[in-house]
């Protein structure tokens, strides 16, 4: 059934995963900025610790105490307002239908 | 191409796509944006299985087209495109490893998949600030890849459904 190369295969799948974790998580600085991006082009840089709610062509992005999610979005497949509520360095929420990208930064 | 061969393909076309299907019901978007769970590597290991490569990338490219015109949009067909193939192609590789079973090659496979998504994200955002999910996404992959690859490890061990792959 299961063979020895699978167990090898295994552990370096989940060693690449440890060892990436913790480099994103040893980079991580304190969040302190939201950027709205969309193809690499910053469209919105704001404070993540004033609330307020961003109207974009075809996504309203809210940031309210600390945390940012994106409350409506004009697709059909409404993957970046399910996304969960991101308040952490480096955490992000995408939107693919518009390229558009929510990102907590320091 | 023999007819029956023909309608092999059609067959494992249809039922990848009820896969493709079946999983928009489920809800794993919630644990990481676009993460579905690749239940038609099934259908692509079980062609590998019987060493038909060709077979694997034409099922695998009909199933993502027709899946992403009825459930995506057309840049989830690049990202599932670029996905699907590059995972088709490791475990094609992987098969040649000495002393692998179907489940390190599902493993593999699953992991492939969501590096091609991730290398597609690179591109369409132009950012690589989009990696930060790697982490997750090759865990979840090598998950989802490992419980489809222990299904291929069972199902190729059946001779009724061996019979329909053979040439």
């Amino acid at each position: 059934m299961i063979k020895k190369n699978d167990i090898i295969i295994c552990v370096i799948v989940a060693i690449f995963c440890i060892f990436s974790a913790a480099l994103i998580f040893s980079l991580r600085g304190t969040p302190a900025k939201v950027i709205i991006s969309q193809d690499n082009t910053i469209l919105h840089k704001v404070s993540l610790y004033e609330n307020r709610e961003i109207k974009l062509p075809h996504n309203t992005v809210v940031i309210e105490n600390g945390v940012v999610f994106i409350s409506e979005a004009d697709c059909k497949n409404q993957i970046c307002v399910n996304t969960p509520k991101i308040s952490k360095d480096g955490e992000q929420i995408i939107c693919l239908p518009n390229r558009v990208i929510v990102e907590v930064s320091e | 191409m023999k007819t029956k061969r023909l309608a092999l393909y059609s067959m494992l076309v249809v039922a990848s796509l009820a896969f493709s299907y079946f999983e928009t019901f489920i809800p794993t978007s919630a644990l990481l944006p676009g993460f579905k769970l690749g239940l038609a590597n099934l259908i692509i290991l079980l062609l590998l299985s019987h060493d038909d490569i060709k077979g694997a990338f034409a099922v695998n490219a009909t199933r993502i087209a027709l899946a992403s015109l009825l459930f995506g949009t057309p840049l989830s067909f690049l990202f599932s495109l670029l996905g699907g193939t590059l995972s088709t192609a490791i475990m094609f590789f992987a098969k040649r490893i000495k002393d692998v079973s179907y489940f390190g090659i599902g493993v593999l496979g699953g992991v492939a998949h969501n590096i091609g998504q991730l290398i597609m994200a690179v591109i369409t955002f132009k950012t690589f600030s989009v990696l930060t999910l790697t982490p997750w996404l090759t865990l979840l992959g090598a998950l989802c890849g490992a419980a489809t690859g222990f299904i291929a490890l069972l199902l190729t061990k059946n001779k009724h459904i061996n019979k329909l792959f053979i040439k």
